[in-house]
């Protein structure tokens, strides 16, 4: 285990004057920790000298920070049971459980660090060489290689996190990255008029300013201010500016089209629609390749700097700086400075005719630090932490320098993968030896080091140029009055490139266990072997080897595989390529990506009145509705001896209006609309161009150019759009208006429905006045209302519409008026039974996408000799060749009822001829009675078939009669009453 | 036939029983309920100059005019409507919300419960003059509810569900958008006043509780509270400032008020 405290605090006490921060409390590993206020969880644990934080995905092998700066994955814990947390970003809080990840059963004795031990039995594409064979096993070995395989653990017995959030914003001019060529390019773009949002991923702006003492010049806002200073200043200026809207710890992980950024800021996702888009992401350092180069310790220079300056965490003593660049001599003046002792610095290159005009080369040398030119790194020194370094020297000799810290500072590279995301693909730039972007697409720009390393001076210049020019191609005046980058900067920076030292072809001194990807442990030996194998593709050997397909995105390790796999396959980088970035950018919870849960729930007028008559809810579709209140048996009765009462508001409803409005309707119906006389309704079925049954309902003719069209409750805006599209741009003078809202409905139905009605209204309600299918308008309970005699429950009925605003009070109306004639409010399931009983067919229930109206045993509606009608000539194809299945009652004989969608089979035999699709029993008919789609030879009055009982009854059967009539009322007396 | 015997109609606001639930305070006189405080109409106040302010401002009567040729159909009927725009009301009149060429709706001036009796708006004429213009309008009134969200902070709310750009420059004051919030389609105008950022929301009735538990719901996080019409200063567009007055009178004077939605 490698917890062991070094004798002088790791932290460092508050500046004079700072009063102490507050202590935070959490535990980890099961331990309990003390943190300061503003630690992240990785900042905390290296001030209590914790130095392993999790292990290895492959190797198990102990991890400790790297990159402190969220890219990396040594450090992703599991925090309060959400996994793959990146410790060194996420602020710790009271009372937070961190627990490391892929160790098993603990981090001191985890089991699968064999691995680690007999990796060569694990080579690389181990998986698919390893397992083909017995055949027989391959379950075993999917069991085993799943338990051991992933990274992190989801808790399915955990709560969903419900705090996710969403939001929305639009910017002239979206800024990624907030280090100094980002904020001045959101500044300048600001001060042109623009409005602005920064993305950046770090708690405050100033990028590596942050972690730098060094002075800055070259813009007036800065200039001669420490690195930190002009960090600070820059924050300030954009935190004044009214029109820049700064997201921090905000990662925008994707660009999509039409400059839609993605943004993931802590639990909310951000979509940003920007005019234009500046990518400032910078510049990162990367891993060296040498044996054990993962050692707990072995840091990127940054890292320790970071610890240092953002966390007042010194993480060591003694550093070992090791670089190929001159990048690496300033990191060591920078660690000098932050009170480091440098040990030795390894430069890989040779002795240059410019080594003391280095950078920080000055620094470097007065504080005695070992120089060492065109050195080998060989390997770290150390078991659970670094303890140093062996080398060989440029003559060839191999030694070792001490240090408790390896910083590593290689030239940092540009971060292009976000861009490359949008299109953007990565240029091989020959004088400086890395991926930089090549054209740009559209409305994207970039800004400093993302370009290149360039000198101070030219990452401001370009920053605030830039600005300019994307607030300027956002549509608003640029101070300059340019829309492009002036040539004397271009210039400028091609001969800046082209001063650079060109980077040092990479160094992979031997060695077993060189990690070139620290998200899947792949080494170089295992790239090597790749290549061998025939795999000289970098896109092939990703998917073979997985490298830079880990949890980082490739961001550690991208140009370094080009550059191994170059190495071993003869061809330059820039022939090799890098494999596609892909979003996201950064990982981002699916939690966060579904954001909050707000699926929309629609109410009836009356829902408060059911609620208080204890209904029990049923969802249809988006509404809510009583399935009951309390027993069916009763309910149906009431509905057949006296009178039931159900809300009916969820049917949709359409007011269509207009001079072809009649004409309209009969080109959606395969039934006629035009002739339907006022005050009267009609049954409609509407077919699609395959003559198959999309909805029904009723259309009531309300006037000469006025009908009220009612659908099914799930699919008023399916029919609202097809009536929409089939108006559109069409010469037909028709208005349609969705009124489902409009108008609260109730269907009230029973023998005594009509002395009910009696009681609310002064309207003749009588069989002559307002026969069956009969449309009235006029006052009910005191309230204007539609009254459609029509029914689905087979009982004398009436359905009132009335405004919603007044469906609380008719409820209330009716059922005072019918409390002493038996009235009884009833549900969804007691509805269903009783349109059973009159084998009324529920379309999606009994219905679907291949039923059409003839063989569903509603054929009447087609009327053939209409001209045309959407469906028409797929109907008279079914009806020329005569119906094949049809949907027909089943009687069921026995009390077991059987499953919707169980099979019908042919009595005596276990040949299928159909299915159920409804069954209910029937407390009036006291016996069980269904739906069905049977077989045409089959589909005879009184023919016996076999039932399968179906779900939760397999292998169970029961007995059927067919029955080709309703089971209820047959001839329709009561419902015509 | 014997005369029907039912209570008289109360018309009652999508959300009544959330009213009630917090205790709506308003008048039982017109037959319309909805709550114009929640019991402290000076602190309501101070939550929409302060945070956010959510209220249903009121049962307003409301057409839609549908179908090629209504905004001129509106115009011939003297409307003054513009498209994307509220064309606000003259005193006791009928604002104008130009969704598009082919759709306009028509809203009238709520009642006030407990106030001077209000004459409902009568629209007849002005439909007849619609549909001799080739246009057609249907009632709505009950089929939409009204929404008033209003305080410094509502774009903020208002970010987290609406996709589009709803700043002053893409929305002006008076301008209208049709946006799907939280799965709900709406219909959304931006109405400052006395320089406090304010939208007022159209949607489906039944929706309408959805959105109320979702706006608070997000909305905890800015503060907001909900508020009785008389807090929230849509009347100063969409009906006169007289309504104000009277609805401010009667939150702070009238004895008789009860509770919105009892009988």
């Amino acid at each position: 285990m490698a917890e062991k405290p070094l004798p002088v605090p790791r932290r460092l006490p508050p500046a004079n004057g700072t009063p102490e921060p507050r202590k935070v409390r959490f535990s980890f590993a099961g331990r309990q920790r003390t943190a300061q206020e503003g630690d992240t969880i990785a900042s905390a644990l290296a001030a209590e000298s914790v130095d392993v934080l999790t292990h290895s995905f492959k190797y198990h092998r102990p991890r400790g920070i790297l990159c402190a700066d969220g890219r990396c994955p040594n450090c992703m814990v599991d925090v309060d049971g959400r996994p793959n947390v990146r410790a060194c970003v996420t602020p710790v809080t009271e009372g937070m459980r961190v627990r490391p990840q892929n160790v098993w059963p603990s981090m001191r004795a985890d089991l699968l660090s064999l691995t680690d031990r007999f990796d060569r039995l694990l080579p690389v594409g181990f998986y698919y060489k390893t397992f083909i064979r017995p055949r027989f096993l391959w379950p075993l070995y999917e069991r085993v290689l799943r338990g051991a395989a992933g990274l992190g653990k989801v808790d399915p017995k955990g709560h969903p996190d419900m705090h996710q959030r969403r939001r929305n914003l639009h910017a002239d001019v979206v800024v990624i990255g907030g280090g100094p060529a980002g904020c001045l390019a959101a500044l300048e773009a600001a001060a042109s008029g623009a409005s602005v949002v920064l993305v950046d991923d770090q708690a405050d702006l100033g990028g590596h300013l942050r972690i730098r003492t060094r002075p800055i010049r070259g813009d007036a806002r800065v200039d001669g201010l420490s690195g930190r200073a002009a960090a600070s200043s820059l924050a300030h200026l954009v935190a004044a500016d009214p029109r820049i809207r700064h997201l921090a710890r905000a990662t925008a992980i994707g660009i999509y089209e039409g400059r839609l950024v993605a943004v993931s800021q802590g639990e909310t996702f951000i979509h940003v629609r920007a005019g234009q888009v500046v990518a400032a992401t910078g510049a990162h350092e990367r891993p060296l390749l040498f044996h054990d180069n993962d050692r707990p310790g072995i840091m990127l220079a940054s890292a320790i700097l970071r610890l240092r300056w953002l966390h007042d965490v010194r993480i060591g003593r003694r550093v070992v700086v090791v670089t190929d660049d001159d990048h690496g001599w300033r990191q060591a003046a920078e660690l000098l400075a932050a009170g480091f002792e440098v040990t030795g610095l390894l430069d890989i290159r040779a002795e240059g005719s410019n080594a003391t005009s280095r950078e920080g080369a000055g620094e470097v040398r007065r504080a005695g630090v070992e120089i060492h030119h065109g050195a080998t790194v060989l390997a770290a020194r150390g078991t659970s932490r670094v303890t140093g370094l062996s080398f060989r020297t440029a003559d060839g000799v191999e030694r070792g320098i001490e240090g408790d810290l390896v910083a590593l500072a290689a030239r940092p590279e540009p971060v292009i993968s976000l861009l490359s995301q949008e299109g953007v693909q990565p240029r091989w730039d020959d004088r400086i030896g890395d991926f930089v972007p090549g054209d740009l697409t559209p409305g994207m720009h970039t800004a400093g080091h993302i370009n290149g390393p360039l000198p101070d001076a030219l990452v401001l210049a370009e920053g605030s140029l830039v600005g300019r020019v994307a607030a300027s191609a956002a549509g608003h005046d640029p101070r300059n009055g340019s829309t492009a980058l002036p040539v004397a900067h271009l210039r400028a920076v091609a001969d800046a490139l082209a001063a650079v030292e060109p980077r040092p072809a990479v160094q992979t001194p031997g060695g077993r266990k060189q990690f070139l990807c620290v998200c899947e442990d792949v080494t170089v030996k295992e790239l090597q072997q790749g290549v061998k194998e025939g795999f000289g593709s970098l896109e092939l050997m990703k998917r073979y080897s997985t490298v830079t397909m880990g949890p980082c995105q490739g961001k550690m390790c991208h140009g370094l595989a080009a550059r191994v796999q170059a190495l071993f396959t003869g061809a330059t980088p820039a022939q090799t390529g890098l494999t596609t970035s892909r979003p996201p950018f950064q990982p981002v919870s699916l939690a966060s990506l579904a954001g909050p849960h707000l699926a929309r729930t629609r109410r009836t007028a009356m829902h408060d009145r059911h609620e208080a008559l204890g209904a029990t809810w049923t969802d249809m579709g988006d509404w809510k509705r009583p399935l009951h209140y309390g027993d069916v048996v009763a309910e149906c009765l009431a509905v057949h001896r006296a009178a039931g009462l159900i809300d009916v508001s969820t049917l949709g409803k359409l007011d269509v209006q207009g001079a072809d409005a009649g004409e309209f309707l009969d080109w959606l119906h395969p039934n006629r609309f035009s002739d339907l006389k006022v005050g009267r309704v009609r049954y409609r079925a509407m077919l699609d161009d395959a003559g198959i049954i999309l909805d029904d309902g009723a259309v009531a003719r309300l006037g000469p150019e006025r009908f009220l069209v009612s659908t099914t409750t799930g699919n008023i805006d399916a029919v609202d759009q097809w009536f929409g599209w089939w108006l559109a741009g069409g010469p037909r003078r028709v208005a349609v208006t969705d009124v489902t809202g409009q108008y609260a409905a109730v269907n009230l139905a029973g023998p005594n429905s009509r002395e009910i009605m009696q009681r609310v209204t002064s309207l003749d309600v009588s069989r002559e006045a307002m026969p069956y299918l009969a449309a009235a308008q006029g006052d009910v309970a005191g309230v204007p209302a539609i009254i459609l005699r029509i029914g689905f429950v087979g009982e004398l009925g009436y359905e009132i519409h009335v405004p919603a605003d007044y469906g609380a009070h008719l409820w209330d109306a009716l059922i005072d008026a019918g409390r002493d004639l038996g009235l009884r409010p009833f549900g969804v399931e007691a509805q269903r039974v009783l349109r059973l009983e009159k084998q009324h067919a529920i379309v999606g229930q009994d219905t679907d996408a291949l039923s059409n109206p003839i063989e569903a045993g509603m054929g009447w509606v087609v009327k053939a000799d209409k001209p045309d009608f959407i469906g028409r000539d797929a109907s008279l194809v079914v009806e020329a060749r005569g119906p094949r299945l049809v949907l027909t009652g089943i009687e069921i004989i026995g009390h077991d009822l059987p499953a919707e969608g169980a099979s019908i089979l042919r009595e005596g035999s276990n040949t299928g001829i159909g299915r159920i699709t409804s069954a209910k029993w029937s407390p009036m008919l006291e016996r069980g009675i269904a739906l069905g789609w049977v077989d045409i030879s089959d589909a005879t009055e009184g023919n016996r078939v076999t039932l399968r009982l179906g779900v939760g009854k397999a292998g169970g059967t029961t007995v059927g009669r067919i029955r080709t009539k309703p089971f209820y009322d047959p001839a329709g007396e009561r419902l015509r009453a | 036939m014997s005369a029907p015997t039912t209570a008289a109609p109360v018309r009652r606001s999508a959300l009544d029983a959330v009213h009630r639930t917090l205790d709506g305070r308003a008048g039982g006189g017109a037959h319309r309920h909805w709550p114009l405080s929640y019991g402290d109409p000076d602190g309501e106040r101070r939550i929409v100059t302060d945070a956010i302010g959510l209220a249903e401002p009121g049962l307003s009567d409301k057409w839609v005019v549908r179908g090629p040729g209504a905004l001129l159909a509106c115009s011939a009927a003297g409307l003054d409507p513009r498209a994307g725009r509220v064309t606000p009301a003259p005193p006791g009149g009928i604002s104008a919300w130009s969704i598009a060429e082919d759709e306009v709706w028509l809203i009238a001036d709520a009642p006030v419960p407990g106030g001077p009796p209000v004459t409902p708006m009568d629209f007849g004429p002005v439909i007849a003059q619609i549909e001799a213009a080739g246009a057609h309008a249907t009632d709505v009134s009950s089929g939409w509810t009204m929404l008033r969200l209003a305080g410094p902070r509502v774009r903020d709310l208002l970010e987290e569900l609406v996709p589009e750009d709803l700043s002053p420059e893409v929305v002006p004051d008076l301008g209208i958008v049709q946006v799907p919030m939280a799965g709900c389609r709406v219909i959304l105008a931006r109405q400052d006043h006395d320089g406090v950022p304010g939208f007022t929301l159209l949607v489906w009735r039944d929706e309408a509780e959805h959105l109320w538990d979702v706006l608070n719901h997000l909305g905890e996080a800015y503060g907001v509270r909900p508020v009785g019409a008389s807090a929230v200063s849509a009347s100063a567009v969409l009906s006169p400032a007289a309504v104000l007055s009277r609805a401010e009178a009667v939150a702070h004077g009238d004895p008789g008020s009860t509770p919105a939605g009892t009988r």
